[in-house]
């Protein structure tokens, strides 16, 4: 029992120490192979410790960047006050690095800030929700909104010219017509292409339309129900 | 010697095992009369009262996006537009310059690339759903390449 314990022990050891044996020098190269590998160790850490810190520093900037829209209502020698299409007062701080674009995309002065005009202002946001201003651009007057969208069902459909009547969902009692051109993109749900031949009255359809002299000019149309699949002709269109 | 080894070790085991059995007994039969006592008491005071329903008011259409941040600045065009709404809800996008339509997924959730101009970006996103209710929000987004 003893002799067998004693046999597997040394068994065990020599499994050990045999490989270790092989070479004379094999421990010291391990050591210099072990303080290369460690060094490059440190060193990819280093490495990955670096580009982990920019990229959080990026993410952090990027979020604290802001663009601010909105009507200049006050101001003083450090800061500007503007009102937001959403009646939100926002405070901007300026400062000898804070940059002035004129309507033209010329530099500009901060006297040239004023009271009543629309601004786009850039910068980093501060912790207590204030924009450090690093540039400020004046903004024209925004054109008036000529592009509108609604989901309407076709109550009728011209034969002779691309023009349907749109009932609205939400205003049933005030349909319109609604021109479709060549320009037009009238898709299925799926985004297929369709064509005009497509549409049929009692169509439930979602359009994006823009407004021109009175008439509305249809620029995208979806169909939502029935879901159309494209006629042969358009298929080779996709 | 060893005999009694093997004798000390199995009289253990034998002893040790009816033990755990007498404790695991113990405890289910305490936990079987405190679910019955439980259910019993249950059934005398809880009065068998049906249940009254609340009015619920009448929900509007969410719509939330969940990207871009509104007045964010983005130095990359086209940019994605998360959001979420109603299940298979119509959602539709109308930028400075590109106009989109598409659908929600069952789940409500709605991912597209928008396409923006150079600087103030006012994009209106509108959603409908299937019962013909409306939303609409003001995205804010400026598109600048410019250093500082």
């Amino acid at each position: 029992m003893k002799i067998k314990t004693f046999l597997v022990r040394l068994i065990f050891l020599l499994t050990i120490l045999v490989p270790q044996t092989k070479s004379p020098n094999n421990f010291l190269v391990r050591a210099e192979n072990a303080t290369e590998s460690n060094q490059l160790n440190q060193q990819f850490k280093q490495n990955l410790k670096e580009m982990v810190a920019d990229k959080i520093k990026n993410i952090i900037e990027a979020k604290k960047k802001r663009g601010w829209v909105g009507i200049i209502t006050a101001k003083d020698e450090t800061s500007i006050k503007i009102e937001t299409a959403t009646n939100q007062v926002r405070e901007i701080l300026l400062d000898t690095q804070t940059t002035v674009i004129s309507e033209q995309r010329k530099p500009v002065n901060l006297e040239d800030l004023i009271v009543g005009k629309r601004i786009l202002a850039m910068g980093y946001l501060n912790s207590d929700d204030l924009l450090l201003g690093k540039r400020i651009q004046i903004l024209n007057q925004p054109k008036p909104k000529n592009r509108f969208c609604l989901v309407g069902i076709i109550s009728d459909k011209s034969v002779n010219e691309k023009i349907v009547t749109l009932t609205p969902i939400k205003n049933k009692d005030n349909p319109f017509q609604l021109t479709i051109n060549n320009q037009t993109r009238i898709r299925s749900i799926d985004q297929n292409n369709l064509d005009y031949q497509d549409l049929s009255i009692g169509n439930k359809i979602a359009t994006i339309y823009q407004e021109v002299n009175g008439e509305k000019k249809a620029l995208l149309i979806m169909v939502l129900f029935p879901i159309l699949t494209p006629t042969p002709a358009n298929e080779s269109r996709l | 010697m060893r005999k009694e080894v093997f004798l000390a070790i199995f009289i253990g085991t034998i002893l040790g095992l009816t033990i755990a059995g007498v404790s695991r007994y113990q405890n289910l039969k305490t936990k079987m009369a405190f679910l019955t006592s439980g259910q019993k008491t249950e059934s005398l005071t809880t009065p068998l009262a049906e249940p009254t329903p609340t009015p619920q008011p009448e929900e509007k259409l969410k719509l939330i996006i969940l990207e871009p941040e509104n007045e964010s600045l983005v130095n990359k065009s086209p940019v994605t537009i998360k959001g979420a709404t109603a299940p298979k809800a119509t959602v539709i996008l109308i930028g400075e310059e590109d106009e989109l339509i598409l659908q929600a997924d069952e789940n409500g959730n709605f991912e597209t690339g928008l396409e923006l101009t150079g600087g103030v970006n006012e994009i209106e996103i509108a959603a409908y759903d299937e019962q013909n209710n409306e939303t609409k929000q003001l995205l804010t987004i400026t598109y600048s390449t410019a250093k500082f």
